[in-house]
C-alpha cells in the first residue's frame, strides 16, 4: 500500500509542482556538468602539458612482467620531487631510469643527408647499445647501426604519425652533447618521420631520451615484422597507438615516472577539479536541503494524516532521486552525443564517479534531512524553520 | 473502544506549557473532560485560550505535560511517535484551519491518499470516494485541486475525506475559520450530522457562536494568567 501510493504521490510531486525537482535538477546538471567539463580540461591540459614534455624529453620504455603491476616502476620512485626547470627534468629522468635498473641510450641532434631524396634533415640519433662515441680521429662518430627520428617542424600540437623510412645507410653530420661536430657514415636500422602525414622538407629535431631494460631486446624477438625495433621505436609506437601496445612492454612517459601526482597537481588542474567537485557537491546538497525543507508543510499534513517517517522519506527522497539520475543521465547523453559526433570525451573512472556521485548526493542529503524533519511535529501551525 | 469501533476521549488534569526563550507560558491547565462518541462538541474561548492546543493534544499531535489523555482505552501518553502515528491514522481525523489538504492532489486524490492508509481495496476505495463526494455534493468537483475550490468547498472536501476515512474521531480546528455564514453554518451541519450515527465523536475548536449553537455541548476555555502553572493553588 504505502509503496504504490509512495510512488503514486512522488509522481504527483514531481508532475504538478515541479519547481522543487526541477532546482534540484537544475543545480545537479550545474554540479555535475561543471565536473565533466572540468575534468576534460584537466585532461586536455594535463595531454597538452604532457605531450610537450614527452616531444622535449622523450619516453622512457620498460619492460614489466606479462602480470603487469607487481614491480611497477611507478612505485620504486616515491617522493622523488619534481621541478619544472629541462635540466632538473634530463637528470630526473637519468636519475629514475638508474633506479629502475633501466640503460639509458645516448642521444645526440644533427642533420642527415637523406641520398634519395637528396635533401639533409635534423635529426635525432639514438644508439641501441651505448651512448655515442667519437672515433679515434675525434670527428667521426663511431660507424654503426643508428635509428634516427627526424619530423618538420611547426604544428607541435597536431596530431603525430609514424612513417617507415628504408634508409639503408646515410651520412650523418651532428653534434655530440658536448657540441663537437662529428660526421659518420652509418648503417641504417629505421629511420623514422615523426609529424604530419605530409611533411614538408624543412625538418626539426625531436629530442628524444631512450631508456630500456636488457630485456626488451628478448621481448623484441617475438615480433620480427617489427624487424630491428630500437626502444624508441617501441616508445614511439606503443606510446602513440596504444592500440599496438604488446603484453609484456609498457610504455611510461617520465611524467608519470617521477610521480603523476605532483606533475598533475604542478599543472594545477587536477588540483582544481577536485575543489570545483567539492563546490558543486555543497551546492547540490544546499539546494536539495532547502527543496526539502520547503516540502516542511506537505510533510506536516502528511503526518497529521498518519503516514509515517518511512513514507514521507520515500516520498521526498524518491523525489529527489528522481531528479538527480535525471540529471546525471541528460550529461551522459550529452557525453554519448558529443563522443559520437567526434568530440574527444572521456567516459572514464572520474566521469563515471562524477556522475553517480550527481546522482547520489540529493537523495542522500534528503535523507539526512528528512531524519530530523520526517519526525517533525505533525501540526502546520508547529513546524519552524 | 466499543464493537462498533465508536471512541471517546478522557482528559485528566491536563496541562501543556511552552517554553518562549525568557519564561514558560501555559496554554492549558488541569483540564479534566470526558468525550463521549455521538456527541459534537464545541471548544471555544478568545485566542490564546488553548483551543490549538488542546484539540493537538487530542488528536495526538503533540504530548502533556502533565495528565492524561485516553483515547478509547489508549493513554496517549505512553505512545512512542510510530504508535501515535498509528493512532491517528486508524482512529483520528484532524483538519486545520486551512482544512490539511495537499494542493497538489486533486480531492479525489487527497481522499484516496488518506484511504490508502486503511488498506483498503481499490473498489472499495473508490466506492468511500464516490459515496462521501456525493453525500456532500462534490462529485462534479472530484478532479479539481484545492487551489480551484472556494474556501467552503475546500472545507467540504476536508470532511468528504474524514467521512471516507470513517475514523471514530473528527477533530476540527476552526473548520469554518475562512469561511462565509452560509458555507459555516453547511460546514457545522455537517459536521453535526456526522457524530448524529452514535458511531463518531466531533470535537471542533471555533470562534464562531453560530458554529458552537449546532453543538451538542459548549466547552469554553479561558485564557491562563500569565505565570499559572500546574503547581499554582
Amino acid at each position: 500500500m504505502s509503496v504504490r501510493e509512495a510512488r503514486r504521490l512522488t509522481r504527483r510531486l514531481i508532475a504538478r509542482q515541479p519547481g522543487q525537482a526541477g532546482l534540484i535538477g537544475l543545480v545537479c546538471l550545474i554540479a555535475v556538468g561543471t565536473g565533466v567539463v572540468t575534468h576534460h580540461v584537466a585532461l586536455a591540459e594535463r595531454d597538452r602539458v604532457e605531450a610537450d614534455a614527452i616531444r622535449r624529453y622523450g619516453y622512457i620504455s620498460v619492460t614489466v612482467d606479462d602480470a603487469g603491476a607487481p614491480g611497477s616502476p611507478v612505485a620504486h620512485l616515491p617522493g622523488r620531487g619534481f621541478s619544472p626547470v629541462p635540466d632538473e627534468l634530463s637528470s630526473t629522468v637519468r636519475v629514475a631510469a638508474e633506479q629502475l635498473g633501466l640503460r639509458v641510450h645516448g642521444r645526440f641532434e644533427g642533420a642527415v643527408y637523406d641520398a634519395q631524396e637528396r635533401s639533409s634533415r635534423p635529426f635525432i640519433a639514438v644508439g641501441p647499445d651505448d651512448p655515442v662515441r667519437l672515433a679515434a680521429d675525434g670527428n667521426r662518430l663511431d660507424g654503426r647501426r643508428h635509428t634516427l627520428a627526424v619530423r618538420p617542424p611547426g604544428d607541435p600540437g597536431g596530431e603525430y604519425s609514424v612513417e617507415w623510412i628504408e634508409i639503408p645507410s646515410a651520412m650523418i653530420a651532428g653534434s655530440t652533447p658536448d657540441g663537437s661536430l662529428v660526421i659518420e657514415s652509418s648503417w641504417m636500422d629505421t629511420v623514422l618521420r615523426v609529424g604530419p602525414a605530409a611533411p614538408d622538407e624543412a625538418s626539426s629535431a625531436v629530442n628524444v631520451l631512450i631508456a630500456e631494460r636488457p630485456r626488451i631486446r628478448e621481448d623484441r624477438a617475438g615480433a620480427p615484422q617489427k624487424r630491428d625495433l630500437s626502444p624508441f621505436v617501441v616508445a614511439f609506437e606503443l606510446a602513440e597507438r596504444p592500440a599496438m601496445r604488446e603484453a609484456a612492454v609498457r610504455v611510461v612517459a617520465w611524467p608519470q615516472m617521477i610521480g603523476y601526482g605532483r606533475y598533475a597537481a604542478a599543472t594545477g588542474a587536477d588540483l582544481l577539479r577536485p575543489i570545483l567537485l567539492l563546490i558543486a557537491a555543497v551546492a547540490t546538497a544546499g539546494a536539495t536541503s532547502v527543496a526539502v525543507r520547503t516540502r516542511s508543510r506537505d510533510i506536516s499534513l502528511l503526518r497529521a494524516m498518519g503516514f509515517g517517517p518511512g513514507f514521507i522519506r520515500r516520498v521526498f527522497v524518491c523525489e529527489c532521486g528522481i531528479a538527480s539520475v535525471a540529471a546525471s543521465t541528460l550529461v551522459l547523453v550529452g557525453l554519448l552525443a558529443a563522443s559520437s559526433a567526434g568530440a574527444p570525451v572521456e567516459l572514464d573512472g572520474p566521469i563515471r564517479r562524477t556522475l553517480l556521485l550527481g546522482a547520489a548526493v540529493p537523495p542522500v542529503v534528503a535523507l539526512l534531512v528528512l531524519r530530523t524533519q520526517g519526525r517533525a511535529a505533525p501540526r502546520p501551525d508547529l513546524i519552524e524553520w | 473502544m466499543s464493537e462498533d469501533g465508536a471512541v471517546g476521549i478522557r482528559c485528566s488534569g491536563v496541562s501543556r506549557q511552552y517554553n518562549d526563550g525568557n519564561r514558560i507560558i501555559t496554554v492549558l491547565h488541569d483540564f479534566t473532560e470526558r468525550f463521549r462518541p455521538g456527541e459534537t462538541v464545541a471548544v471555544t474561548g478568545p485566542s490564546g485560550s488553548g483551543k490549538s492546543t488542546l484539540l493537538g493534544l487530542l488528536a495526538a499531535l503533540d504530548y502533556a505535560d502533565h495528565g492524561t489523555i485516553h483515547v478509547g482505552a489508549t493513554e496517549l501518553g505512553s505512545l512512542s511517535s510510530v504508535e501515535q502515528t498509528e493512532l491517528r491514522a486508524g482512529r483520528i481525523s484532524y483538519l486545520g484551519p486551512d482544512h490539511n489538504l495537499l494542493p497538489i492532489l486533486s480531492v479525489y486524490e487527497n481522499i484516496s491518499l488518506a484511504l490508502s492508509l486503511k488498506r483498503l481495496s481499490e473498489p472499495e476505495i473508490d466506492r468511500r470516494i464516490q459515496e462521501s463526494l456525493r453525500s456532500l455534493e462534490l462529485s462534479e468537483l472530484a478532479h479539481r485541486r484545492p487551489t480551484e475550490l472556494s474556501s467552503g468547498q475546500r472545507a467540504r472536501a476536508a470532511l468528504a475525506r474524514a467521512l471516507a476515512s470513517d475514523n471514530p474521531v473528527l477533530i476540527a480546528d476552526e473548520p469554518t475559520a475562512h469561511l462565509d455564514a452560509r458555507d459555516a453554518t453547511r460546514v457545522a451541519g455537517l459536521c453535526a450530522t456526522f457524530a448524529s450515527d452514535g458511531r463518531h465523536l466531533v470535537i471542533l475548536a471555533t470562534h464562531d457562536p453560530a458554529v458552537a449553537s449546532r453543538a451538542d455541548r459548549v466547552i469554553r476555555l479561558r485564557p491562563q494568567a500569565p505565570g499559572a502553572g500546574p503547581d499554582d493553588p
